[in-house]
């Protein structure tokens, strides 16, 4: 597990940003925090280090997003869903165990369509900080995500 | 007949043209590359190779899967518009009968298996024997179980009794073969036999000549092969029949 505290957006982003550069095809990154937390801001942090270069916006409403990194990155909002069986019509099969990268927003709301190995990423404002102060936890669920956090943990060592 | 064949549901990307029976044209990509961007670009080029104009087809014929979702609905969403703004019909053909036929002849039991993901195969069986003179290409072979989504123990159940009541191999081939072949050689032995890997993939070729054979069948006075008719080969249940049983079971 690493705990990383970050002050701003750009903080958040940029944590993603170093996030992406390590993840490789077939990778899946669920985002579990509150409205505003930074989801998407992370998200997009994500997509930046693995080479996406345009703007990356809510999937809210298209609940899937698309974009070409380095290999193709989904980006997929769960919010609107109804029940995780949605899912399936969806055809998240295709996405969870594809060539590309995964990120999925609200992933605690499909908790048992997440297969066993995953990079599951908690955001939270704690209370009484900052507006913009965020305590995010990255559990590496799995051996297949262990060394990518030990070396996360030595990459971010230095501090956001 | 002319038919245009195509088929996206798995990685493999696959587009053919057929006249009267024989393939005249046929591309094959098995590159993991988006078939969005792939499948026009090769309808275009397999009809200029084969010398052909769109507005010669007589019919458009779509892999109709099981597989992957993303991947069926661009074969279906292009099949649908070509056969629309072409005005001919749209035959949907089941994926599992066209890889089925990769092994047309072998005397046993085919069973293509395609792999759906979380441990979970499509699959079918069916006869490949040929008997002299007695049928065109498409016909066969001939499919004699349901096509199902099943797990991996579930497989082995749906083959369990034809493998006791005949003497008769089992040849496994597909997209899933890899991942529940050793499974299957655990529990019936020399019985099963793996297919070389070139039988796995799906060819636009049998799309066509399948299509060709099931708008011989019917004469035009079959099914609906209207492009609005058609529909993708999901063997899950969808979100609403799910409700609809759940809201059943709680209502008594």
């Amino acid at each position: 597990m690493l705990l990383v505290r970050t002050e701003s957006p750009q903080q958040t982003f940029e944590l993603g940003r170093r996030l992406g550069q390590i993840l490789l095809p077939g990778d899946l990154v669920c985002l579990e925090g509150d409205l505003g937390t930074g989801k998407t801001c992370l998200a997009g942090g994500i997509a930046r280090g693995l080479g996406v270069t345009g703007y990356v916006s809510s999937p809210s409403f298209n609940i899937v997003n698309e974009y070409e990194g380095r290999f193709p990155v989904y980006h997929i909002d769960v919010y609107r869903l109804e029940d995780p069986a949605e899912l399936e019509e969806i055809g998240y099969r295709d996405y969870f165990f594809g060539t590309g990268v995964t990120v999925v927003e609200w992933a605690d709301k499909i908790k048992e369509l997440v297969p066993d190995e995953c990079l599951w990423i908690r955001l939270v404002r704690p209370p009484g900080g900052e507006v913009d102060h965020r305590e995010i936890t990255i559990h590496a669920v799995g051996d297949r995500y262990r060394c990518r956090i030990e070396r996360m943990k030595t990459d971010v060592g230095a501090g956001p | 007949m002319l038919v245009l064949g195509l088929d996206t549901s798995s990685l493999v990307c696959t587009v053919a043209v057929s006249r009267d029976g024989v393939v005249i044209a046929e591309h094959l990509q098995n590159t993991e590359k988006t078939h969005s961007q792939v499948l026009v670009p090769m309808i275009d080029r397999v009809l200029r190779e084969a010398g052909i104009d769109q507005g010669d087809l007589n019919a458009v014929a779509v892999g109709q899967g099981p597989g992957s979702f993303t991947g069926l609905r661009i074969g279906m969403g292009t099949a649908k518009g070509l056969s629309y703004g072409l005005g001919i019909p749209l035959v949907p053909v089941p994926t599992l009968d066209v890889v089925a036929a990769n092994a047309l002849g072998f005397h046993g039991l085919i069973c293509p298996v395609f792999d759906a993901r979380r441990k979970e195969f499509y699959t079918c069986s069916y006869r490949g024997q040929l008997e002299a003179g007695a049928v065109l290409p498409g016909e066969v072979p001939q499919r004699v179980a349901p096509y199902q989504a099943c797990s991996l123990e579930e497989l082995v159940e749906a083959l369990l009794p034809q493998v006791e009541d005949t003497r008769e191999p089992v040849l496994v081939l597909g997209n899933g073969a890899d991942k529940c072949f050793t499974e299957l050689q655990a529990r019936f032995q020399e019985r099963v036999v793996r297919a070389p890997r070139i039988l796995d993939l799906p060819r636009g070729g049998w799309v066509a000549l399948k299509a060709e054979a099931m708008l011989r069948a019917t004469g035009g006075s079959g099914p609906d092969y209207s492009p609005l008719a058609a529909a993708p080969m999901y063997l899950r249940r969808s979100e609403a029949e799910i409700r609809w049983e759940r809201g059943h079971r709680e209502g008594g």
